[in-house]
């Protein structure tokens, strides 16, 4: 780019700024890992505590200690990202973070308040799952994700009428579907 | 009426800076001087402009061992762009 003292007609000021805009609006990250990543963990989850259930086990949802490596990882690799290819953030990337952390938050302190809402807490963390997936969806403009957020919303209500080790179930079917799939569809599709 | 345009914003470098932030939450020095296709000895005297004049707030840290510059736009800085768009119109308009 020249030097300052260029004179810029107003035409090339306009024309300078949109493809400076076009520029960063085509800098959206291929982040694939973490819908991959977590949509197996919290299948192994969600099988493993529906497994060791029917077998009686003392403590079945001792396996959802197996979330706490994961977040460590997540951490780990989105932090490594960061200091590979982190140039430049655009807000809808931020959002999209924003918006998972949140969900992640959620999902590790409601079940402590399990007691006050029945213990229906898979279908109510379907429920909000729901609402990431979809708005990822919109944010990546990726339909496959967007159709995910339906299915956890209708996998969600239809939670409520099953038993807490067939919510499991229905948890990992609906993942796998809804969140696994389209974590898939998007690493092939870049 | 011809609006009297920003100065500060109406140089190449300097409008292409604050059109990229303009769009990004933040952006480091590397990928500004990529896509601006500068210098690193211009880019850092425009920055340093934008930021005196508090278009741009800009943070130095480091990432390892290397440095590292992230840039963001201000408040101050998206009124005097959006002024600066405003006064282009004029110019435009027949």
């Amino acid at each position: 780019m020249n030097k300052e003292t260029d004179k810029l007609s107003p035409q090339q000021s306009l024309d300078l700024i949109t493809s400076m805009i076009d520029q960063a609006k085509g800098n959206v990250r291929d982040n694939s890992f973490y819908y991959l990543f977590w949509g197996w963990v919290l299948i192994v989850a969600h099988l493993g505590s529906f497994i060791l259930n029917k077998f009686e086990f003392k403590y079945p949802f001792a396996i959802w200690l197996i979330v706490i490596p994961a977040w460590i990882i997540s951490f780990v690799y989105g932090s490594q990202q960061k200091k590979k290819q982190q140039r430049a953030t655009t807000h809808l990337e931020k959002i999209n973070i924003t918006l998972w952390i949140s969900f992640g938050v959620l999902a590790v302190v409601l079940p402590f308040f399990g007691n006050f809402i029945n213990y229906q807490i898979n279908p109510m963390i379907l429920l909000v799952g729901s609402m990431a997936t979809m708005a990822s969806g919109v944010i990546l403009k990726f339909k496959p994700l967007m159709i995910g957020g339906v299915l956890f919303f209708v996998s969600g209500l239809i939670s409520f009428f099953f038993s807490s080790d067939q919510q499991s179930l229905i948890a990992a079917v609906t993942i796998a579907l809804g969140y696994l799939v389209p974590g898939y569809l998007l690493k092939s599709q870049k | 009426m011809f609006k009297e345009l920003d100065p500060l914003l109406h140089s190449q470098l300097r409008l292409a800076i604050m059109s990229l932030l303009l769009s990004l939450d933040s952006a480091d020095f590397t990928f500004l001087k990529e896509k601006t296709d500068s210098t690193a000895g211009n880019l850092s005297v425009q920055l340093d402009k934008l930021s005196e004049a508090g278009y741009i707030n800009v943070e130095k840290s480091f990432k390892g061992k290397k440095p590292l510059t992230t840039c963001k736009i201000t408040k101050k800085g998206i009124k005097a762009f959006e002024d600066y768009v405003h006064s282009l119109k004029s110019y435009i308009k027949p």
